[in-house]
Parts: structure tokens; sequence; C-alpha cells
């Protein structure tokens, strides 16, 4: 997308356009200055992770002022779940946060839950509390390794997929899939947890807190990380409870507000775990608080595998789940059970919930409406990174063009879950 | 670590879940009822949630209130989104997600406005006061309340589309959005042409080449830029 329509005397295409293209720049205190650029940032650039566009206004290399314009992953997933069961509405939640599916299950799954006031048996509550926490760990990796690519470690990249592959290699055990699950789902979870996977979470937790000393080794007392992360794009305690912050933005800055602890869900108060929180909200802070909450979730999972009970690991309601295979082909009822759900599925009664879970991005909310039929009438998602966005205009103002590659990295944002 | 109160299989009938209410949630329906008196709409509870429905035009005058509210202090806004009842009257929600970093108080408010689909002028949006005031978070949110549903924000800083591009027709989430078989502007341009003036020459205009390297001569966009049923005024002429 261009501002200007042509050649030179084209037509600027909107009233926001027309604000950003014309050759003057307002500061804050007023003044017009005429030495200023406007130029775009993306949204093919490679460090803004996604399709995000910047349209910076310059004053040499320092930033007068910024504005994020998205929308181009917008693929209406709210729209397009109305028109589809609960059931099918599933797999559209994989592909809104794509580097932690298994949490966008959760916080889906947990609202449907609500809705139809079920609560599903202790297995699958381990089992989700220990995927979803590999699957914070895998997002952080992801992060790590992007970010730190953005400032030119490239090595750290290489590892961070090494190290990432081994949890999706997990995943595939369990789904079938590496990515897009959709393992976790309303009612429990898809299938059982399979054999040996027990073995290879354990193996992972034991091979794991060597890697990330690793990581620690090559960038937290690195003096070039330092360099380009401390101090930088600051952001207030204020102003990130302002702006909406939540998840690693937040706590980056002081915040502790993590919804684990605030509001359990989950099975998330048995647990023993902090919440690390920084103190300046510098790129570095917020790089800190992550590479500590991945110690912490990988206490959690150590606490959840130790306590990962037997028994079932869906709700025992043909109704919501469907019947085993074998009993189909054997059984009237499941037949019919099995036909009814997949064809029309489940009608919670009518009401509205609103279910927050903490993401690796941050608070992800589900807000969902029920009419009493079989398909959501509203379903709306409370992205963590599209309000963390709000924050990046704040943090890069007055910073230099390569601060604003820091601080795309440090607020972790997924365009997929921006747009939607 | 496991609570040995909780059953560990789930198999036969699962216990009834409960859903605790907010500790504070009856304190800020009292002092909603307190301060804005004839403005509370109505109080409802659903699985542990309590939602308070306010008069559209003293929202933002509710969240301030209860934004500095001794005890409750909601300064985190969640969210705000949209609802869409076609045939209802007042047609939309408008629900906003509040949270207290400081208290753990969470309540949702909602304000109801515009007329049903097919009665009043469609052209028309409905009007709630901004919240941008009160937490600037609201600016994302309610752009995209606006861009997907059409209901505008009054004292917003900046109300354009956000998802969607700038000359789009529509408001996608209305319930009466067809989901297929939309007309594009002809082509469709993404934001790029002006809504009335003249095009630059040359820009809407196709120019066709054969095979063998000729070129036809130029032909005009039908109907204008955007399409002739959507410069008729008529976003959903086409269905």
């Amino acid at each position: 997308m261009q501002t200007d329509v042509g050649a030179p005397g084209g037509r600027p295409s909107d009233e926001r356009a027309t604000a950003l293209s014309v050759d003057e720049s307002t500061p804050l205190d007023g003044s017009v200055r005429r030495d200023t650029m406007t130029i775009n940032m993306g949204p093919q650039h490679p460090s803004t992770h996604g399709v995000l566009r910047m349209i910076l206004t310059l004053d040499g290399e320092t930033i007068v002022r910024a504005q994020p314009d998205i929308g181009y992953l917008h693929t209406g997933i709210e729209k397009t779940a109305e028109g589809k069961s609960y059931f099918k509405s599933l797999v559209l939640t994989d592909r809104m946060d794509y580097l932690a599916p298994l949490n966008n299950n959760l916080g889906y799954s947990l609202a449907v839950e609500k809705l139809l006031g079920i609560e599903v048996p202790e297995r699958a509550l381990y089992g989700r509390v220990i995927l979803a926490e590999l699957q914070r760990i895998a997002s952080h990796l992801v992060w790590l390794g992007s970010s730190a690519l953005d400032l030119g470690a490239q090595s750290v990249f290489l590892y961070c997929f090494r190290e990432r592959e081994i949890i999706l290699d997990i995943f595939e055990l369990c789904s079938g899939v590496r990515m897009m699950t959709s393992y976790i789902m309303p009612g429990g979870l898809q299938a059982d947890l399979p054999e040996g996977f027990e073995r290879a979470v354990r193996e992972f937790l034991a091979l794991f807190p060597s890697r990330l000393r690793e990581y620690h080794d090559l960038l937290t007392n690195n003096r070039l990380w330092i360099d380009r992360t401390k101090g930088i794009c600051l952001l207030s305690a204020a102003d990130a409870i302002k702006f909406g912050c939540t998840g690693a933005v937040l706590r980056g800055s002081g915040v502790a507000y993590d919804v684990r602890k605030f509001f359990p869900y989950c099975g998330y108060e048995r647990f023993e775990f902090d919440i690390p929180v920084g103190s300046n909200g510098d790129v570095y802070d917020r790089y800190l608080v992550r590479m500590l909450e991945m110690d912490q979730s990988l206490r959690i999972v150590q606490q959840a595998l130790d306590g990962l009970p037997g028994g079932a690991w869906q709700v025992d309601d043909p109704k919501i789940v469907a019947p085993p295979k074998y009993m189909v082909s054997s059984n009237m009822e499941s037949l019919i059970h099995h036909f009814k759900l997949y064809t029309e599925g489940y009608r919670p009664p009518l009401g509205e919930v609103y279910v927050r879970t903490e993401s690796p991005k941050g608070e992800l909310g589900f807000y969902m409406v029920s009419d009493g039929s079989a398909k959501p009438y509203r379903m709306h998602v409370r992205a963590p990174s599209f309000a963390n966005l709000q924050a990046l205009p704040t943090m890069i103002e007055g910073a230099f063009v390569a601060d604003v590659v820091a601080a795309i990295g440090s607020i972790d944002i997924v365009l997929g879950e921006v747009d939607r | 670590m496991a609570d040995e109160q909780r059953q560990t299989s789930g198999q036969g009938a699962a216990p009834a879940p409960d859903f605790p209410l907010n500790p504070l949630a009856e304190a800020t329906v009292t002092v909603l009822r307190e301060r804005l008196g004839d403005a509370v709409l109505d109080v409802a509870e659903h699985r542990g949630e309590t939602t308070v429905v306010l008069a559209p035009e003293r929202i933002a005058e509710a969240c301030e209130l209860l934004r500095d509210a001794d005890g409750l202090r909601y300064n985190f806004l969640a969210d705000v989104t949209a609802v869409d009842w076609p045939t209802r009257e007042p047609r939309f929600d408008v629900v906003y997600h509040l949270l207290s970093l400081e208290t753990r108080a969470v309540v949702r408010l909602k304000v109801q406005v515009g007329a049903p689909a097919d009665a009043g002028d469609p052209t028309v949006m409905p009007e709630v006061p901004s919240v941008t005031g009160v937490w600037p978070a609201a600016d994302f949110f309610e752009r995209e309340v606006f861009d997907l549903f059409g209901i505008r924000f009054a004292g917003h800083p900046n109300l354009t589309r956000i998802l969607m591009p700038q000359d789009w027709v529509g408001h996608p989430l209305r319930k009466d959005y067809p989901i297929t078989g939309i007309l594009l502007p002809e082509p469709h341009w993404g934001g790029q042409v002006p809504y009335d003036a003249p095009l630059p020459p040359g820009i809407g205009e196709q120019t066709l080449r054969t095979t063998d390297g000729s070129e036809q001569p130029p032909v005009a966009p039908r109907g204008g830029p955007r399409g002739g049923d959507q410069a008729a005024g008529d976003p959903y002429s086409d269905q």
C-alpha cells in the first residue's frame, strides 16, 4: 500500500494518508517542521515479524512520529467462526497465534467449556498444562531466535530452532501434527497422551536447562547485546497499563500481572511458580523476563508431569465428545451420537462468557456469546499482540530507526493474531 | 501437590463446576447504582461473570468513575467489542471488559445502541462516547469495532478503519453482511483509490496485452474505479 497514488500530483487515498503523506509532520509540541521525512517500514520488511507496516516520520535518524498500520493478514476468523459449529471453529484458533496454537486451543476450549458448564477430567487438565507450558517455551524460543537475529546475533537463531524442534516432536507424538495441532479441544484432549509422551517430556526437561544456560551465555552478559537493548525503547509501568499491554511487555515494566496467578484456570493454582518482573521497562528487561519465564515453565511442566494422573482424558459425555470409533461400528446409540455431533454439534445454553488465559504473548481473552444454537453467535478474540502493539509508538518515538527493530522484537507480536 | 479433594478420574458423572462470583462484583454494582442511578439499566450474572448494562451516553462517565473508585480501581481496559442483534431494538451491544490490576476486580459493562436493521437509515451509524480519554488502550479496540461493526465513537482521536482497507464498503461483522458473493471494486485497489476525485491518467485503466505482444487500447474500469454498484451507494445491491 502506498500513501500516494501514482506520480507527483497523485492524490492521497484517504484521510489518514492525507495526514501522513504531507511532507511536514507535526511534532508533539504543535510546532511545524519541514525537515522531516515520512517513510514506510514494512509490510515486507524482514524484521517486522510478519506483515506489520510502520509509517515513520524521521528527523535524520530519529523517529519523530510512528504509526503502525495493520490488517494485511486479516482473515476474518471471528466472522468465519459464526458460520461453523463449535467443534469446527477450533481449527481456526490454531491459525491466530501460529507460534502458540496450543495456547489458543486452550483459551478457546476453556471458553466453550464455560459456556457448556462442564469440567474436564484431571488427566486432561494436567496434560493441557504440560502442553501449554511447552508451547510457551517453543514460542519464546522463536521470539528469542528471531529477535536476536534482527539485532545481528545469528547463531542464537539456529540453536533456538534446534530446541524448538524437540518440542514440536513431542506435539507430533501427541497429535500427528507439528504445529497446527488442535490437540486441546472442548471437552478434553483429542486423544490420550501417547505412550512415550512422559519419557519424551522428561528427556526435554533434562536437556533444556543446559541449553537455556547456553542462550544466557550467548546474550545475557554479551556487551553487544546489552548495548543494543539496555535503556532502549523504555515503557513505563503507567504507560504499559494505560495502553492495555499484557504479558512480558507489562511485566518487563515491573507490573506482576500474570493471568495464571491472578485468575488461575486449568489448575494453575496447584503449581508453584514465580512471575519474573523487570524494573526499567526496556528491551533488555523484556528479554530477561521471557528468558526467566522459560525457567518457570520448566518448573510447571516438571510438577505437572509428576502429578499426571491416569484415567479419562475427555469428559464422559457423548453429546460433547465423539464416542470411540470401535463403538460407533458396534453400538447403535454411539453411531447416532457420532452422527449428531459431526453434522450438528452441541448447543450450549444461552449466555456469554469471557475467558482470559495467559498466552506466551499476554492475556488472550475469548469472549463468546451463545444464542442457544450449535454455532457461536459471536466469538471475539482479545489478542494480546493487538493491544501490545498500541504501546509501540510510545516506545520508539525519540529512538533511532535501528531501535525500532529491537522494539518490535521485544514486544513479540504475531501478525496472525493482531489481524485475525 | 494434587488436591486430594478432587476426583482423579472423570469417568461417570462429572462434578458440576462452580463459577464463583468475583468478590468485588457486588461493590462495583453498588458504586454504579449509587452514582449513576437510572443509567444502570440492568445487572445480569452468568457463569460467575457480572454484566452491567448502562445507558450509552453515560458510559465514559461510568468508566471514569470505576477507574477512580476507592477499593475498586479498574485501571485496566482488557477489551472492547460489540455484538450485533439485527432484529432487536437497540441493535448493537458494545461490550467493555474491565479489570483492576490492584484489586483483581473484573466486570463487564455493556451499552446498547442503534436501530434495527430494517428500520431507520442504514447509512447513519449509531454513536457511543469514546473511552479513549479514560484508557488510551481503547484506541485500537474502538477502531476495530468501528471498522467491523460501523459504530462511531464520539471523541475518538483517529476513528478510521484498522483491519479492512480504507475504501472498504460495509462492516463485515454485522450479521447482515454477506459472507459470499461480494462485488469488489474492479479492479480492487486495496485503499489506493480516492473516493471522489477523478483518477490520475492511467490509474484504474486496464491495458490488455494479447499473446502476440500487441496491446489493445486501454479500457476504462466499469462504473468508475470502485465498481458500479458500490458507487451507486448500495453495498448489498449485488445480493
